[in-house]
Formats: C-alpha cells, structure tokens, sequence
C-alpha cells in the first residue's frame, strides 16, 4: 500500500481524525461479537475506502487478499474449531492414527468451523479496510504530525521520519546489493541458498548503512539539526539519545523493513513453516542494530519505531499491534538491564533471540488470537509455530552474532 | 574570513595528527580550492572550520582557528551553521524533508528564526538557485541535479557568507557541472567566500582565485603550471584482429512503456577493445550495461556475450564482471581470502588465489578488515574478486567516482593491462581525462540513441 495523491472527501480529513478513526474501529473490531454488527462494520469501512478512491490496481489486490484472507481463516477454524455441537465433513487424520492421530487428537475439518471463521474474518476484513482507506489518504508526514499531536516522543517521530525519507535510497541500495551476490553466482533457486545470501548480503548492507547514517547526522548537525538543542535535556536517560544514534536507529528500521521483504515474496508462499523464515531477518537485523547503539532504550526505539514506521507507509495505524511491539520491547530491555549486558556475547545474542521469538509467539497464540481476532488453535499447531519462531530467531540470532562481530572488527581497525 | 594560524588537529586515539602547522587566510570573496589525495585531511579541515571538529569528533586541536572571528569550538556546530555553511558530497544525505518547500526552510526551523525571516530566506534561496517553480515537489522525486541545488538551497537559506563545497563534482554530468559553475558564479557575484573541496583540481580551476594542495595533513600553495599533470594516452601491446564478443541486436528497452529509451539498438563489441561509453546522465550508459550483465531484460531483440544470449543474471555470471561505483556494495566477506575465493566457490570454477594475491599485491591487506581500508584499496579488492572468475568482458560504471587521481589511474592502468590476456573492458564516465587515456573507442550516448562511435587515435 501507499499513499495516493487524489483529492477526496478523505483526503481532506484532518489526519488527526483518521488516527481516531483508526482507533475508534480497532476498539470495535475487538468489542463487536454478533455476525450481523462484524458485517456492518465491514460494509461501513469498505463504504469509507471507496470513496477515498482507490486505484483499479490497489482495489484488484484488495479484493484478491480478501479472498485469501477469508479462505485461510475459514479453513484454519474449519480445523481447530471446539465448541461444540460440531459435525466432521472431513477427516484428515484420524484420533487413532498412530503418533500424530494420537499428539493431535486427529485432525477434522468441521462445517461449523467453516461459518465461524468466515464470520471472524470479517474482523480482519474491517481492519483492512479501515488501515487501506488511512495509508492511501494520508501522506506520511501528516501522519508523523498527527502522531505529534497524540505527543509521542519527539525521538520516535525522528525516527519514523528519517527511515521514511530514507527508504527509497534504501531500497535501491539493496537491489543493487542482491543484483551484486547474483553477480557472484549465487543463484536463489533454493531455502539453502537464500540463507546463505542473505547471511553474505547483511554485512555490506549493515556497513553501509552504519557509513550512511554518519553522513547523515553530520548532515543534519551542520543543518542545525542536534538532537540535544532541538529537544530539551531529559532527565530520564531512556531517552536521551544523540543524533548519529538516532539516525542509526532509522537505517536499522528501514533495514528490518526491507530484509523481509523477500522473504514475504519468496519464502512466505511456503506454508507451515513461515514462522521460521520470518523470525530469521527479523531477529538477526533487530539484535545486530541494538548492537550497534547498545544502551537503554534503542531496543524500545527499535522495535516501537519499526512497528509505526510499517504502520504509517503500508499497513495503516493499527492499535491492535501496538501490544506485540511494547511487550517485545519490554522483555528484551528487562532482559538487557537485569543482566547488564548489550549482547556482547554469542551466549547473550542466543537468549535475546528465544526471548523475542517467544514473547511474540506466545502473545499472539494467547492473547491476540482468542482476545482479537476470536480465532483459536489446537494446541500442537501453537506448540509447532512457537517453536520454529523461537528457532527461527535463534539462528537470526546467531547470525547476528557473526555478523555484528565482523563489523566490530572493521570498526576495530579503524574502518567505517 | 577565515583565519588559520599553525593549526594542528589530532582525532582521539590516533597518534599521528591528521592536520599538521596548517597556516591558512581566506578573505570575503574568495573561492578556494582545495584538492588532495583521498585520507590527506581535507574533510578533516572541514570538520574543524564547521565545528564538528571537536564538538563531535573530540580530539585535540592546537594552534588558532577562526571563522569570521569567532572560534568554532565556542560556538554550537548549529551557532556555527549561521556563519559557515556546509554542502556534503552527496545531497541524498542531507534533504530530510518530504518536499522542496520544507527542505529549504529545515534549517531556518532548526535556527528558530521567526516565520517571517524563514519564509522570506526560503524564497530568496528558492529564487536564486533556480527552484521557484519546484516547491511543493517530493524531494524523492527531483533529479540529482536539481537534489543538488536543494541541498545548496538549504544550506544558502540559513544565510552563511561562507559556504563550503564537499566534492560536489563527484555525482554531476557535463550538464550539471556547468549548472553547478553557473550557481559558483552567482555566488562570486554576491561576495560569498566560497572553498571547494576537490580531488581533481582541473575542473574548478578557472574559477578559483587560490588554489591548495593538501597532503598527509600539511597544506601548500600550489600554482597551476605546477600541478598540471596530462596523462598520455595507455599504450596497448599489439594484437590480432579478434571475432565480436558483444553482439547487441534490435535492443528496444524502456522504464515507461510508453516511452522507450532504447529503440532497435544495434551495437558489436570486438574481443580485447577497450571502450568508453560517454553521455550526460539518464542517456542510457547505465540502462546499456544493466541489459548487458542481465539485470534488465530487453522487451524487444537481445544481447550475447561470447555466443551466449544473455537473459538473465545467471546467464552472464562469470562471463562478464561489473564493478560498481561504490565498491561497498560487492565485498561480501571479512578476509581479502575469502572475498577473492568467493565468486570462484559459486560458480565452480577454479581459481589461484596466490596468483591474484601476487598480481594485484593482496598480501598486505590480509589480516586487514576488507572494511578497514580505503576506498581506493576496496575498488581494488572488489576488482580482484571479480577477476578471480576469470570474466571475458569487465564493465565499470563510472570507476573514477569518489577516488582521487592516483587511486584511479592505478585501477584503470591494471585494468587495462588485462587486455593482452584476452580480457575486454568497457566503462562508463563523466571523466574526459580517463576516456582520453584508455579508450580504444568512445561510444556516446543521448536520450537512449548512440550519437556517435568512434575508434580513439593512439
């Protein structure tokens, strides 16, 4: 998704409505319970995206991912469907079946199931809708605006802007990045080689990053851009960050933004298994960049700046996942102040990777699936996905760890 | 003014000063041109006259420094922005602001000037660096050149009376360096004391009225007859008439359907020639070599490289080697070995790591972090790598960007050694200096079309 420049009745809205908007219909997405308000509450946020016009393009991808949107959830309660009464049309694997009948208690598809999770992705339809209709209506800066306006952290609003002015270089960076390990032979035909170009890519991509956002700040500094006079001292030290440390934050945001990027395109069309590929870049660029800046805060920073920054450009605001990324932060910055250590080990690299692989999983499966969305899941398919997110990270983790040291030691010998 | 009496400035944990007794006067009006090898202290210079020196970096500085009287470490860096401006080598670092309009008045905002001096300082600057019509424009959207009068507008707008200029050659085309003189003329014209920092002291010479010459941290004066240095032409061993290696035929390409930039181009290259590929920027050069290493498919007839129709990345993988502008870009690994070992490993192809080593004088850099070194001897590593393949045609964008004299001549002079062995080199530049020595055969390009092909006389 992305903002598109037409003039509409929902353009002109102030973007400080459309935050409330945004808040105001993920409240009722969680609060609503019968078929008939979830329905109307689609109807109503389709109604208001059409008339923010979107293009024939957009609207064809919209309509194609609610098709897949509304299959899988219908499939996937189709499945782990548990009130009762419920009828089987189809066994997949019977209670009896040795091992996995008897570690899933079988496997069935339920006709009551089917309705269920038809009706529950309606919810996931209206935030859709809703997030779609505030992205293609509102340029990025005014939303950084009205954000200001709710008083986030000047740090944070810094952050988001700086990764969405840098962005477009960004990318183009990394497509020449990949273009150049293709260049070398190696071809991404396979899992096996992806991993192993994306372990090769990393390092040009974090030096260079770090190289850039030097430039930056110093940029930023002889424009009068210091951090410390535009923002009177806090006294809370979480917060006080200078410039260079800032603006290797926003290279770190726009790095986790683009690193999974083709792992959505490629690797995500494997089903079952893509906790594992996501967790990877995602771990691996989060740790290194806390790495990078480690103090207090830079994780918070990090995460909470990742989360809005994908929010504003292309998910629209969402309340609904602010959870995920504070309680991410929360745990990896406790995790940081009790043992005093900014992964300065392999050891400290492997812990933070099973802590952030754990608590988003966990949340997810127990809060915000059942308390949310209304969507439930047999307990080995959580057992199976938290573990490969847990795994998942761990190896993100770990190559983090390599790689981080390799830039050390540029940094070391002078480099950089 | 600027007024530099033996000023020596040592970074924090280095031992050796990076600005030695530097004695320096530059009166209002003045446009200095400083120019040196890459790593001798010119961006140091800078840091120390803009505040950034110490007042980021720390160190520590002796002698006496003063920027219209005022001592830079006195001041905050942004205090200092009133009085001295600083425009980077690249102007993608220093736009921060979604459109032109807020980008000129960024570091108004940033001053806290009141609304009324901001707007009219932004119109001023917008008015004289030819921006009027640009303002509500998406600064992602502009050129490279007009990105580069933005972040000369931004600097302008705040109201220093001395502005330096960091390399601003590096990125711009004939075009835009004659624009960029234009702008350096206008600001002569309004008394602005102007400095230039340049590796290539050739391109702004006419327009200087002192010139400097910055090496190992010491700074002289230096004349004209003195520095001017013509390279000769490269002189290539003798060989036979060899068949085509590049065979380009009915190529039609384009970004915009609608708008092609190329359009049935047909263009043979002979194995061993040496060819440079002119033109201003968005003329094709580019566009041209992406088609040729397969990054870019041709919508209409297509490119052999060696009898083998390229289509895709895969096809020209090791038959041919591109080394980018910014070498940062290719070094994959830690180790000088491993970076050298490692295209060879992907595409099962042997390779002689000690003769590589030996040839391109590797050993030195061995126990080095590749990211420890510097640029010219990254290119070089990068350069290496892609040899280490054994490619038949090497291709260079722009091998001359960001790299002093020395650095460029020393690849291009190895590069162009290869030839003997069979090896065919293409490059794109901007450097007439580079075309002039090495070209075998200058190809120029405009708006997708070749405007003129011609075999260089030795």
């Amino acid at each position: 998704m992305k903002y598109q420049k037409v003039d509409t009745v929902i353009h002109r809205l102030n973007p400080f409505t459309k935050l409330l908007y945004s808040i105001v219909i993920s409240m009722l997405v969680v609060l609503l319970k019968t078929p008939q308000e979830l329905f109307i509450l689609a109807l109503a946020t389709f109604c208001v995206l059409l008339l923010a016009r979107p293009n024939l393009t957009r609207l064809r991808l919209l309509i194609y991912t609610v098709g897949i949107v509304v299959i899988a959830t219908s499939v996937s309660q189709a499945f782990f469907y548990y009130f009762e009464p419920r009828t089987v049309i189809l066994t997949v694997v019977n209670k009896n079946f040795p091992i996995i009948g008897r570690i899933t208690g079988g496997i069935y598809l339920y006709k009551e199931g089917i309705i269920y999770g038809f009706i529950q992705s309606l919810r996931i339809l209206s935030v859709m809708f809703m997030a779609t209709t505030v992205v293609i209506s509102t340029h990025p800066s005014q939303m950084i605006i009205a954000l200001d306006k709710v008083r986030i952290p000047k740090e944070i609003s810094f952050i988001i802007a700086t990764s969405i002015r840098f962005l477009p270089h960004m990318i183009e960076e990394t497509k020449r990045i990949w273009t150049a390990i293709r260049l070398k032979g190696f071809k991404l035909n396979n899992t096996s080689n992806a991993i192993k170009a994306f372990r090769y890519v990393l390092s040009p991509l974090i030096i260079n990053s770090l190289r850039q956002a030097r430039l930056v700040a110093l940029a930023a500094e002889v424009r009068g851009h210091s951090f410390h006079e535009s923002v009177p001292k806090r006294k809370n030290s979480l917060l006080r960050f200078d410039t260079l440390e800032l603006v290797t934050i926003s290279f770190f945001i726009i790095l986790l933004y683009v690193a999974i990027l083709p792992f959505k395109m490629g690797l995500s069309k494997i089903p079952f298994i893509q906790a594992l590929f996501f967790s990877i870049p995602f771990t691996c660029i989060l740790l290194i960049g806390i790495r990078m800046v480690p103090r207090p805060g830079s994780a918070t920073l990090i995460i909470v700046g990742h989360s809005l920054f994908t929010q504003i450009i292309s998910r629209g605001i969402n309340p609904l996942w602010w959870p995920y990324a504070l309680l991410e932060a929360v745990i990896l910055e406790g995790y940081f102040a009790i043992t005093k250590d900014y992964l300065k080990s392999r050891h400290a690299f492997a812990i933070a990777g099973i802590l952030r692989g754990m608590s988003v999983y966990l949340y997810f499966y127990f809060v915000a699936s059942p308390y949310i969305w209304h969507k439930f899941y047999a307990p080995w398919y959580i057992v199976i996905q938290t573990s490969q997110g847990v795994l998942g990270s761990v190896l993100g983790a770990l190559i983090a760890y390599r790689v981080s040291k390799s830039v050390e030691e540029a940094y070391k010998y002078g480099g950089l | 003014m600027i007024k530099i009496e033996n000023f020596s400035y040592t970074y924090p944990l280095s031992k050796s000063p990076a600005l030695k007794e530097i004695n320096l006067t530059i009166n209002k009006g003045d446009l200095v041109l400083i120019t040196g090898p890459s790593g001798s202290g010119k961006s140091t210079l800078i840091y120390c006259l803009n505040g950034l020196i110490p007042h980021i970096f720390g160190g520590s500085l002796y002698g006496d420094i003063r920027v219209e009287d005022i001592e830079p470490k006195t001041l905050s860096i942004s205090e200092m922005a009133k009085n001295i401006g600083t425009v980077f080598q690249n102007p993608e670092y220093q736009i921060f602001m979604p459109t032109v309009k807020e980008d000129i008045e960024f570091g108004c905002r940033n001053m806290r000037l009141n609304e009324e001096n901001i707007i009219s300082n932004r119109n001023r600057a917008s008015f004289d660096l030819g921006l009027n019509g640009l303002l509500d424009r998406e600064t992602s959207e502009l050129s490279a050149g007009e990105k580069q009068r933005l972040a000369i507008a931004g600097i302008y707008a705040v109201g220093p009376k001395i502005i330096i200029f960091d390399e601003p050659s590096t990125n711009l085309d004939a075009q835009g360096e004659s624009s960029f003189r234009e702008i350096l003329e206008a600001l002569k014209g309004k008394s602005y004391t102007i400095i230039l920092i340049e590796h290539d002291i050739d391109t702004f010479e006419d327009q200087a009225t002192c010139k400097y010459l910055m090496e190992e941290g010491s700074l002289k004066i230096i004349s004209s007859i003195e520095h001017k240095s013509p390279h000769g032409k490269f002189v290539y061993e003798d060989h036979d008439e060899h068949g085509v290696v590049i065979e380009a035929q009915d190529i039609s390409y384009g970004y915009n359907s609608k708008l092609p930039l190329f359009k049935d181009l047909n263009l043979t290259i002979r194995k061993q020639e040496v060819v440079a590929f002119l033109g201003d920027n968005g003329s094709g050069k580019t566009t041209f070599f992406k088609l040729l290493m397969g990054i870019l498919s041709p919508q209409k007839g297509f490119i052999k490289i060696g009898g083998r129709c390229v289509r895709s990345i895969n096809d020209s993988a090791g038959t041919a080697g591109l080394l980018f502008q910014n070498p940062d870009e290719q070094l994959f690994a830690s180790t000088v070995k491993e970076e050298i070992l490692l295209g060879p490993k992907q595409l099962n192809r042997s390779c002689d790591y000690e003769e590589i080593r030996a040839r391109f004088d590797l050993k030195r850099y061995e126990n080095s972090h590749l990211h420890s070194l510097s640029k010219g001897e990254r290119q070089k590593v990068a350069f290496a790598s892609i040899l280490a393949a054994r490619p038949e045609v090497i291709v260079f964008d722009e091998p001359t960007t960001g790299l002093d004299e020395k650095s460029w001549l020393s690849l291009m002079d190895f590069a162009c050694l290869l030839v003997k062995d069979g090896v065919t080199i293409l490059f794109s530049t901007h450097n007439m200096k580079v075309a002039n020595r090495y070209a075998q055969r200058t190809i120029t390009f405009d708006k997708g079309m070749i405007v003129q092909d011609e075999i260089s006389k030795s």
